[in-house]
């Protein structure tokens, strides 16, 4: 199948600071794919670079391919225009992404008003649509209020409505649920699952939560330090992780028992984007490292005998979880 | 058992926003003052070549020869100060409320400008700015009023030009403010353009703060227009301003005190009350205050 999005050995620097290295990775129509890593591994800015969201002095290079039409060779006009139509984001904090002066239906229709040329009273009723598709009680009574009158849940709720209002083929979830509680994360999930379900469309999923990403992904993307250390499909990268970054990720989240001593931390500390490590990025935490980990810099390749489409970038692959 | 609540009434908090009174209080001397600018002229003739020698240099609270009653003493040909003052009213606020509306709109125009596009626009801009700022700003206006000579319309232009530049650093700090927020992106990522960017997210993010600027500046503005024609180099003699007024009252300081001091008076009273209000209306809008 052709992919819906394709991003090919993605660069962002920002002056010295090299963001994102040499990220590829594929979207393919109505899948969900899940980019994980931690604050600072670059998984935000790749997003942001899709939608044309990186501020003046970005240097990025590599391509990035949507429906067959290469975004950063052509002026970011054109990508303005997919916007909504075809791409669409929803951020982390719902509370400051929605604008405070204007009332929820309203920022919901505007979009249809003002790219479909819809009525304002057309607008309304589809956004009383939106907002019941997605579980926002009483919608005829609530398209009127402003944002600071709705819950966190209910207002990452209005941005979803916000985002699906013109029926996008992908739809980018900048870690949609860490601003939100427990419960209601839950449930946003949930509504996330149904509505890809429902439309059809591709799901980028950032987060830093492999809790999360197991019940939603078909396939995940870890990334560290700018660079992909392990792709693969959900269940074949949490069986067989081949990268000591996954293994460690997975340590680190609570299971069952929910004892905090049951977790193992990773050790030390994320690069210094200024003064990355020699060799692999991840080596000075890495408890398999041997010489070759701190000269050379391993290259994400496929892994012998397993299935197809699971890759990783480390030099003792066969070490972890041995 | 049947436990009985009677129901006490809910007191609802009837805390009045901070400056309520400022507000209201300095409001209703601007209202006044644009009435009777507005009005004063129709009730009260106002000839500028008009001479009544019998009647000069009348003090406050006295009769003319005619019979009727001068509240505000007459000048050195005869004229009724309280007609000249209220045609003054007129020609001051007339010119201070176009030389605000032009500022303004320079000074947001540019400030959303360079605010929004950064780059090497709007450091110039802002050194721009800068190199203005380092000028005393009458010293400015003197200069350029000297260029353009005396007259309605140049009074209203050199005002403009020096007053720009506040407005254009508040409206490019709250630009600044703005852009990074994330519903600014969230428009964006549904293909929102510049302009309605511009329109939708950051130009309701700087109607407070351009409020408040207007009506700190205002004051500024009339006072300076005011410098201006006592000089000379402001309305000329025949459209009577404050500044005109207070400047023909200078050499009968001694005998006829009324003549500069209550003009002057009157444009104290309405640059103090527009300063109250720009300050009450910071005060409620300024949410790094509230709270005080």
């Amino acid at each position: 199948m052709e992919p819906l999005l394709s991003v090919r050995d993605l660069r962002v620097r920002f002056g010295p600071v090299t963001a994102v290295d040499g990220v590829s990775f594929d979207v393919l129509p109505g899948e969900t794919v899940a980019v994980v890593g931690e604050s600072g591994s670059g998984k935000s800015v790749t997003m942001q670079a899709v939608m044309g969201l990186l501020p003046r002095g970005a240097e990025v290079t590599g391509s990035i391919v949507y429906d067959g039409r290469d975004l950063l060779a052509r002026p970011i006009a054109e990508t303005r225009k997919l916007c909504g139509t075809e791409l669409a984001m929803i951020f982390q904090d719902p509370l400051s992404s929605l604008n405070p002066v204007f009332r929820v239906g309203r920022q919901i229709s505007e979009s249809l008003v003002r790219r479909r040329g819809a009525s304002r009273k057309q607008g309304r009723a589809h956004a009383v649509d939106l907002m019941r598709r997605v579980g926002i009680p009483d919608p005829e009574r609530r398209v009127d209020d402003f944002p600071h009158q709705f819950s966190g849940g209910m207002r990452q709720r209005a941005m979803i409505a916000m985002a699906l209002s013109l029926g996008p083929r992908l739809l980018i979830a900048d870690e949609p649920t860490t601003a939100l509680d427990v419960t209601v994360q839950a449930q946003i999930m949930r509504l996330l699952a149904d509505l890809r379900r429902e439309t059809g469309m591709g799901l980028a999923l950032i987060t830093h939560d492999l809790g999360v990403v197991a019940g939603v992904a078909d396939r995940v993307v870890l990334m560290y330090a700018g660079r992909v250390v392990e792709t693969g499909t959900t269940r074949e990268v949490y069986d067989h992780q081949a990268h000591p970054y996954t293994e460690g990720l997975l340590l680190s989240v609570p299971d069952d028992t929910g004892r905090a001593d049951h977790l193992v931390p990773i050790p030390g500390q994320p690069p210094n984007p200024l003064r990355p490590p020699g060799g692999c990025p991840f080596h000075p935490r890495c408890r398999y490292a041997i010489d070759v980990c701190r000269a050379d810099a391993p290259v994400l390749v496929d892994l012998a005998g397993r299935p197809d489409g699971h890759r990783t970038a480390c030099h003792r692959p066969e070490a972890v979880g041995a | 058992m049947t436990a009985t609540l009677t129901a006490t009434p809910v007191r609802v908090r009837t805390e009045r926003k901070p400056g309520t009174v400022r507000i209201v209080g300095s409001l209703a001397v601007v209202c006044f003052y644009a009435l009777c600018a507005a009005f004063g002229p129709v009730l009260f003739r106002f000839d500028p070549v008009a001479v009544d020698t019998r009647n000069r240099l009348l003090p406050p609270m006295s009769h003319t020869s005619g019979g009727h009653l001068v509240l505000f003493g007459t000048d050195q040909v005869g004229q009724d100060l309280l007609a000249k003052m209220m045609q003054g009213a007129r020609v001051s606020m007339t010119i201070g409320i176009s030389a605000l509306l032009l500022s303004g709109l320079i000074g947001l125009v540019l400030g959303i400008v360079a605010g929004y596009f950064g780059g090497p626009l709007d450091s110039l801009l802002m050194r721009l700015a800068d190199i203005q700022l380092a000028f005393p700003g009458i010293l400015l206006a003197i200069l350029i009023a000297a260029v353009l000579g005396p007259s309605v319309t140049n009074v209203i232009v050199v005002l403009s030009i020096s007053g720009w530049v506040t407005f254009a650093r508040v409206t490019r700090g709250q630009v600044l403010a703005t852009k990074r927020r994330e519903y600014v992106d969230a428009t964006r990522t549904l293909g929102a353009r510049h302009w309605h960017v511009v329109r939708t997210c950051i130009l309701p993010a700087c109607r407070a703060p351009f409020l408040v600027i207007a009506a700190l500046h205002i004051g500024d503005v009339i006072l300076a227009e005011a410098s201006l024609s006592f000089l000379g180099l402001g309305t000329p003699v025949t459209t009577p301003s404050w500044g005109t007024t207070i400047a023909s009252g200078r050499d009968l300081l001694g005998t006829a005190w009324w003549i500069s001091a209550i003009p002057g008076i009157g444009l104290a009273v309405l640059v103090v009350a527009f300063g109250v209000l720009g300050d009450a209306l910071r005060d409620r809008f300024d949410p790094k205050l509230a709270g005080r």
